[in-house]
């Protein structure tokens, strides 16, 4: 392999961290929520762009620089990534489609927003989980006043009756909301 | 985006209750009614809370109660929020 080769390689190999960082930080959700199919449309989009920025620095790199073209033109490459591509724009019979930024960020959007809506779903999913088993459990009221507090029990079955709604289902659901991992042990027994 | 999104961030509250949507990126109500300051009158952030979803800009993943359902910002919330910002600035 050239040293183009090595460039573009040690460039996606930074783009994949670069995204496997910012998705998740940016969602404020775990990894394995970011995982979705527009994340690697994000991923794609990121290492498309990133090897251009990468052949475009390797070439401003002068030839004494002390350090290798192939990790120097990358790390410049991906690292000024924005400054780069906010001044390339993408024109069709002379007209401006779109920016390449403008691509990138809205790649980013769905990336990130599914991220969050995985999490939010899967999070919920685990809650409904958790109520179904805790509501059919002879100990619901006193895990209820253990873990949410004495009089939480008379609370959640006003709230229930006032909602028109199953009074242990109400109660195991708060359970499951407010004390997500006591009541995910509390399953397991 | 949807039209009238922008005329819907031009309401105060609806631009409030948005905001701390796309901070938290998801949070239930009765936390944002927490983030929203202690004397906040519920009725007045559910009205803003629907128009903001009617437009796209947040989801909801409901709940058995209207206090733990989860609001979360969309792909077109997090574009609008960058505008708003730029706008802002």
């Amino acid at each position: 392999m050239n040293d183009f080769g090595y460039e573009i390689a040690i460039a996606s190999v930074l783009s994949i961290l670069v995204a496997i960082i910012e998705i998740p930080w940016t969602s404020k959700t775990r990894l394995w929520s970011s995982l979705g199919t527009y994340f690697w449309v994000y991923l794609v989009i990121l290492i498309v762009g990133n090897s251009m920025t990468t052949w475009v620095a390797g070439a401003m790199i002068p030839k004494e620089w002390p350090i290798p073209a192939c990790i120097s033109g990358a790390f410049l490459g991906v690292f000024g990534f924005q400054v780069i591509l906010k001044n390339m724009n993408l024109r069709v019979f002379d007209k401006g489609v779109l920016s390449i930024e403008d691509w990138i960020s809205k790649a980013r959007d769905l990336a990130v927003a599914n991220a969050v809506h995985e999490h939010a779903v899967s999070k919920r999913q685990q809650e409904i989980k958790i109520a179904e088993k805790l509501k059919v459990d002879p100990s619901l009221n006193t895990y209820v006043t253990q873990f949410l507090g004495p009089g939480t029990v008379v609370e959640l079955d006003a709230l229930a009756e006032a909602n028109g709604a199953d009074k242990n289902l109400i109660k195991a659901f708060a359970l499951a909301i407010q004390k997500p991992e006591d009541s995910a042990a509390l399953c397991k027994k | 985006m949807q039209p009238g999104v922008f005329e819907i961030l031009t309401d105060r509250t609806a631009r409030e209750v948005f905001k701390a949507v796309v901070r938290q990126r998801s949070i239930n109500f009765t936390n944002l009614k927490k983030v929203l300051g202690q004397g906040v009158d519920v009725n007045v952030i559910v009205g803003p809370l629907t128009k903001l979803k009617e437009v796209g800009l947040i989801a909801e993943e409901s709940a058995p109660l209207k206090d733990w359902a989860t609001y979360y910002v969309t792909a077109d919330g997090l574009e609008a929020e960058r505008k708003l910002s730029r706008l802002e600035l």
